[in-house]
C-alpha cells in the first residue's frame, strides 16, 4: 500500500524542471602518480614503491612487528595466516595485516577502488591494512573513477578506501583506527 | 511552539564552550573552503548537482520504480514506507521474524527521523549505536547535535565521565585512549550481531545500487560480519546514474569536513552468498514537500551540514536549540514541514546573511527559504500588522515625526516599558541613549548658518 500511495504522490506533486543535465565536462590532471600519492598521504595513509621492498615477509616484520598473522590475496606474497572456506567471524577477527589487491587510484583523494575479497569484511576488521595498486591504474578524478566501473560494471560490492578508518568525535580530535583498520599502506607497482 | 530564542539559553548558559563550539565549527568551515578551492571547477560542480537533483526529484517516481525493479532483479529485497511508524514496524517485523534481539547501526539522520531507536527497544530490541559520537550520545541520552558531528556539544571531559561510568575504566580525556576502548567494546557487537542497520548516502536507478559512506568503517563491520543488512533510505537520496555519484562524492566530503572523500564509500549492489539486503524506502512527508512551490528544492539536501557550519547563529546557539532531528539553516526550513506550530520559530533563527547558501553544495536556496517561511508563518497574525502599521507610518511625514517624539518621549521616562517590549534584545545588550534632538530638529535649526 506505502508503495502506490508514495508513486501517486510524487506523480502529483512532482514539479517541472525544463533544466537540461549533460555529463559532467571536467579535465584529466597530468601527473596523476605524483598527486595520488600526495594525496594518500593527506588522508593519512603510506604510499611506498614496490621495488623498495626486496622481500615482504621482511618488510611486514619490519613495519608491522612480528608473530603477527598475515592474510593475503596477493600472488607475490604468501600470508602465514589462511582463511577457511566457511569463514567464521572469529576467523576473521584474527587478522593483524591483509594484502588485497586494488584496481585503481584516484589522484584527487587518494582512494583506491577495491572489490577482490574472500570475505566482504576483510578491508575493514584487519588492524592493518596493505592494498596493492599497479602505478598505470592511477587516474585523475572520480568521474574517470565512474568511467572506469561503467565499463567493467559496478560489482556486486566494492569500496573506495581512502585512508585509514578515522574519528574525530571527541572535541574534533583525528584519531586513527576508529573501528576499521589503523593504517593503510598502499603498495605501487 | 519552543521558541528557538528561548531553547537557546541553556547553551549559552557557558560561555566558554559556546566560544569553544563557535570556533571550532567555523575551523571546520574554513577547512571546507580549503577544501574545495583546491577543485579548479568546484562551481561547476555545484551547479551540476544542483540541476542532477532536479531533474532526479522531477522524475523520482519512474526513477524509484526503476530502482526497485534493478534492485530486486539484484536479489536486495524492497520496502515501501509511507510514514516514520511504517519504516519501524518493517524492522521491528524483520528482526523479529528472525529471532533477533539486538542489532548493531550505523549513523542515519533518517533513521533519529523516524524514532526507530526508542520505538526498537519498546519491542524489546536493544539497539547498539556503532559510530563513536552517537554511541556517546546513546550512553548520555542525548540527540545528536549536528548531522555529521553529532558529539560537537560535548567536551572531551564529559565524554571521559561517561566512558568510565558505562564501561568501568579510569576516568580519561584522552581521545586516542577513549578511541581505542571504544573500538574494543564495540568489536564484541560487530562480531555476534546477526543484523545491522544503515542509512544510505545516495542510491542509483540504473544499477539498483546504493552507496553507504563512513569514516569509522563502522557500518561496513556491521553489515558484513551480519547476516541481515538492513538500510533506511530517504527517497530523495536516489540518483538516475552511476555517473553521477562523481559529480557528489566529490562534493560530499569536502562540504562536510573539507576530507576529500570519506575514508570508506560502499557500494551494495548484491547480497553476500546467504545473506539478505533489505532496502526500506521512506517517504515521510518527502512527497508532499515535493508539491510545495518555492520550498521543494529543499529535498536536493545531501546532509552535509556545511549550512550548520558557517551559520553564526547555529555555532553560537547549538544545535539543541532547534530541537528537530535536522537543525541548522537546512533544519530551519524543513522541520516546519512537519508541524509548522512547533518548528514555527526556526526560521526566525537567522541573520538572513545568507552563508548557507553560500556554501551549500547542491545550491539550496536556503536563505530565500526562510524569508519564505517568515512570510508564510506570519500571514494574518500580530506581527505581519505591526509591520504593516510601522510601513503606514514611514510614509507619512507628519505621523512620523510625532512618533519619533512619543517613542523618544517613552524611552526616557519609561525605560523599563521598552526594555519589556523588546527583552529578546536588550537583556544581553543596551539601547543607545536617546539623541536630545532628532537630525531633522538638528537640521532644521543648523541649515541657515
Amino acid at each position: 500500500m506505502s508503495r502506490e500511495s508514495i508513486l501517486g504522490k510524487l506523480r502529483k506533486n512532482k514539479p517541472v524542471v525544463t533544466s537540461e543535465v549533460s555529463a559532467f565536462d571536467f579535465e584529466s590532471g597530468i601527473n596523476a602518480t605524483e598527486e595520488f600519492i600526495r594525496s594518500v598521504k593527506d588522508v593519512g595513509g603510506n604510499v611506498t614503491g614496490i621495488n623498495s621492498i626486496e622481500n615482504w615477509g621482511d618488510w611486514i616484520k619490519r613495519s608491522y612487528g612480528i608473530g603477527l598473522n598475515v592474510y593475503s590475496e596477493v600472488a607475490s606474497l604468501i600470508g602465514n595466516y589462511l582463511l577457511d572456506k566457511e569463514i567464521s567471524n572469529e576467523q576473521l577477527n584474527k587478522i593483524d595485516v591483509a594484502v588485497l589487491e586494488g584496481e585503481f587510484g584516484v589522484a584527487e583523494n587518494g582512494a583506491v577502488w577495491v572489490e577482490r575479497f574472500a570475505h566482504r569484511s576483510i578491508p575493514f576488521i584487519t588492524q592493518h591494512l596493505i592494498l596493492t595498486l599497479k602505478g598505470s591504474n592511477i587516474i585523475s578524478n572520480m568521474h574517470e573513477a565512474y568511467a572506469e566501473l561503467a565499463e567493467y560494471g559496478i560489482p556486486d560490492f566494492g569500496v573506495f578506501i581512502s585512508g585509514p578508518s578515522k574519528t574525530a568525535d571527541i572535541e574534533q580530535s583525528l584519531v586513527y583506527g576508529a573501528h576499521g583498520p589503523k593504517s593503510l599502506t598502499v603498495v605501487i607497482s | 511552539m519552543t521558541d528557538h530564542y528561548e531553547s537557546a539559553k541553556k547553551f549559552l548558559k557557558e560561555p566558554s564552550k559556546v566560544d569553544w563550539h563557535d570556533e571550532t565549527l567555523w575551523w571546520v568551515r574554513k577547512k571546507r573552503d580549503r577544501a574545495a578551492g583546491e577543485v579548479d571547477e568546484w562551481e561547476e560542480l555545484r551547479e551540476a548537482a544542483s540541476n542532477i537533483k532536479e531533474r532526479a526529484l522531477a522524475e523520482l517516481d519512474s526513477n524509484l520504480m526503476e530502482f526497485e525493479q534493478k534492485a530486486i532483479a539484484n536479489g536486495i529485497t524492497v520496502h515501501w514506507a509511507a510514514s516514520a511508524e511504517k519504516h519501524n514496524e518493517i524492522i521491528s517485523d524483520l528482526l523479529r521474524e528472525r529471532n533477533i534481539s539486538r542489532v548493531v547501526k550505523s549513523k542515519s539522520m533518517l533513521t533519529e527521523e523516524c524514532g526507530l531507536n526508542p520505538y526498537l527497544e519498546n519491542h524489546g530490541i536493544e539497539v547498539v549505536d556503532t559510530d563513536l559520537g552517537e554511541r556517546i550520545l546513546q550512553w548520555k541520552e542525548h540527540a545528536p547535535s549536528h548531522i555529521v558531528m553529532p558529539a560537537i556539544h560535548l567536551k572531551k571531559k564529559e565524554i571521559g565521565k561517561i566512558f568510565a561510568e558505562k564501561l568501568k575504566i579510569p576516568e580519561s580525556d584522552d581521545p586516542q585512549l577513549l578511541t581505542e576502548t571504544a573500538r574494543q567494546h564495540l568489536r564484541g557487537y560487530f562480531l555476534h550481531s546477526k543484523a545491522a542497520l544503515t542509512g544510505v548516502n545516495f542510491a542509483v536507478a540504473d544499477t539498483g545500487a546504493f552507496v553507504v559512506c563512513t569514516n569509522e568503517g563502522n557500518a561496513d563491520m556491521g553489515v558484513h560480519l551480519a547476516d541481515v543488512h538492513i538500510a533506511s533510505m530517504g527517497i530523495e537520496k536516489l540518483l538516475p546514474k552511476t555517473e553521477d555519484l562523481a559529480v557528489f562524492l566529490r562534493l560530499l566530503a569536502r562540504s562536510a569536513t573539507g576530507q576529500p572523500i570519506t575514508a570508506f564509500t560502499s557500494h551494495f549492489k548484491k547480497p553476500a552468498r546467504g545473506k539478505e539486503i533489505h532496502l526500506i524506502l521512506v517517504d515521510n512527508g518527502r512527497s508532499a514537500i515535493l508539491g510545495k512551490r518555492g520550498f521543494w528544492k529543499v529535498l536536493k539536501c545531501i546532509r552535509c551540514g556545511a549550512c550548520m557550519n558557517t551559520c553564526p547563529v547555529f555555532r553560537k546557539a547549538g544545535g539543541h536549540s532547534y530541537h528537530s532531528t535536522i537543525p541548522g539553516p537546512i533544519g530551519a526550513i524543513l522541520a516546519p514541514h512537519y508541524d509548522s506550530e512547533k518548528y514555527g520559530s526556526l526560521p526566525f533563527a537567522s541573520s538572513l546573511c545568507g552563508s548557507c547558501t553560500a556554501v551549500c553544495p547542491v545550491k539550496i536556496d536556503i536563505d530565500r527559504q526562510l524569508y519564505a517561511w517568515r512570510q508564510e508563518l506570519t500571514r494574518g497574525n500580530g506581527s505581519q500588522l505591526l509591520v504593516s502599521l510601522i510601513g503606514k507610518a514611514l510614509q507619512r511625514n507628519k505621523l512620523y515625526d510625532r512618533l519619533g517624539v512619543f517613542l523618544s518621549m517613552i524611552q526616557r521616562r519609561f525605560p523599563w516599558i521598552v526594555n519589556r517590549v523588546l527583552k529578546a534584545y536588550t537583556q544581553s545588550r543596551s539601547l543607545p541613549d536617546v539623541p536630545a534632538e532628532s537630525f531633522k530638529e538638528w537640521y532644521k535649526r543648523n541649515r541657515d548658518e
